[in-house]
């Protein structure tokens, strides 16, 4: 069977373009081209993936080489499109799939949308309320967390077109948290705007970019590694400022004590 | 007693819908949310009777083992697992009440209460390095 060079390295670039864009490690997008084109034969590999983009070198024969290069621009978090991806691969290699298939398959899982807006806000606003109570948190807490997890992820989600998507969302999120659970404590004279706050940030802290640039470090990945941890420096510094301003805002006026 | 039944079924819920919103796969969420619970209970237990930072590294040796096993069981990413178990552990309060110090202008206990944060993240680090060391070695073992 003449191997499809084109359909191969298409293959090969939409997965390793899931993995990073929905927060895999850099190893498993390189591991994965290298996996899925050792099925097929091919001499030479070469990839080298970051969280910002990837290059793919494949040489079929030993003569002619193709290479690929790929920006990656947005990232978010689809733990179900990672795995999908790696069932794909893991069937091509086994070549109980054709290459046509898995390209149509990777294109369906690229475009797909898995979670709807309304349960993907709903469940932010149930996981910061649980967080918020298991900080100590009691009723009125734990309502004004779920009203507040609920507004930050409807606003953090009409961040994500934007370039700077990162350092925006998360200084909003800080602002709007703070901002909420200041406001209802004040107004109620009951309840502790502390609890809300840590239980609101609590899911917002960048935990997979933290996970992910130890495990890249330790795999010899410095360049993933630093990324990943910029990227969680990042976040977690902005949220901070976000949740700053307001409390000392709030200190300065007089609201808080 | 009660407290902390009630707070591993908090804990239980709050990494549940977290899974939920990271989309994790539909027969993993029972394991790492359980993962998450008993990590958690580890880390209570560990920071209360022995000492905090020895408590974050426990409850992420755990999670993080927990992770690995269940990944070669569902032949599955072992982030996927990880992921969302650590996030109770991660210590959102630290970060919090340094901010908080900073803002009060309590130099002095925003730099004592920020290194102790800082520590307890390396120790998580550790933890997690370690554990992934030693997954890659069984997996290396495996393929030979």
């Amino acid at each position: 069977m003449e191997l499809n060079i084109g359909s191969l390295l298409r293959v090969v670039k939409l997965s390793a373009q899931i993995i990073i864009e929905n927060g895999g490690e850099t190893y498993r997008a390189e591991e994965t081209i290298k996996f899925i084109c050792k099925s097929f034969k091919v001499q030479d590999i070469e990839s080298i993936a970051t969280p910002t983009g990837f290059y793919i070198t494949i040489s079929v024969n030993g003569d002619d080489n193709n290479t690929l290069v790929k920006r990656i621009r947005k990232r978010t978090i689809n733990l179900q499109k990672i795995n999908d991806v790696n069932n794909i691969s893991r069937r091509l290699s086994e070549h109980s799939v054709t290459l046509d298939e898995a390209l149509e398959e990777l294109e369906g899982i690229s475009k797909r949308t898995d979670l709807k807006y309304k349960y993907s806000i709903l469940y932010a606003g149930l996981s910061s309320a649980f967080f918020t109570v298991l900080f100590g948190g009691e009723v009125l807490e734990f309502f004004t967390a779920l009203f507040t997890g609920i507004i930050v992820s409807a606003v953090s989600k009409r961040f994500e077109k934007l370039d700077s998507y990162y350092f925006f969302s998360s200084i909003f999120s800080g602002i709007i948290i703070a901002c909420i659970a200041i406001t209802i404590t004040f107004f109620s004279k009951m309840g502790n705007y502390n609890h809300i706050i840590v239980g609101c940030i609590m899911p917002l802290l960048p935990g997979l970019a933290m996970t992910n640039a130890i495990r890249d470090t330790i795999r010899g990945d410095l360049i993933s590694g630093i990324a990943r941890a910029t990227e969680a420096l990042l976040v977690a510094s902005s949220l901070a400022a976000g949740v700053g301003v307001i409390i000392y805002m709030a200190y300065t006026i007089g609201i808080l004590l | 007693m009660t407290d902390i039944i009630l707070d591993l079924i908090y804990c239980f819920a709050a990494s549940l819908f977290f899974a939920l919103i990271m989309n994790a796969p539909g027969k993993t969420l029972i394991h790492t949310s359980i993962a998450a619970s008993v990590g958690y209970a580890i880390y209570m237990a560990c920071s209360t009777q022995l000492n905090t930072t020895l408590g974050f590294f426990a409850g992420t040796t755990f999670v993080a083992m927990m992770g690995e096993l269940s990944a070669r069981k569902f032949k599955m990413p072992a982030t996927t697992f990880i992921f969302p178990a650590v996030v109770p552990i991660v210590p959102g309060l630290g970060l919090y009440q340094t901010m908080l110090a900073l803002v009060q202008n309590d130099i002095s206990s925003a730099l004592e209460i920020g290194a102790s944060t800082i520590l307890n993240i390396a120790a998580m680090a550790i933890a997690m390095a370690i554990v992934s060391v030693l997954a890659l070695k069984m997996k290396s073992r495996n393929a030979n």
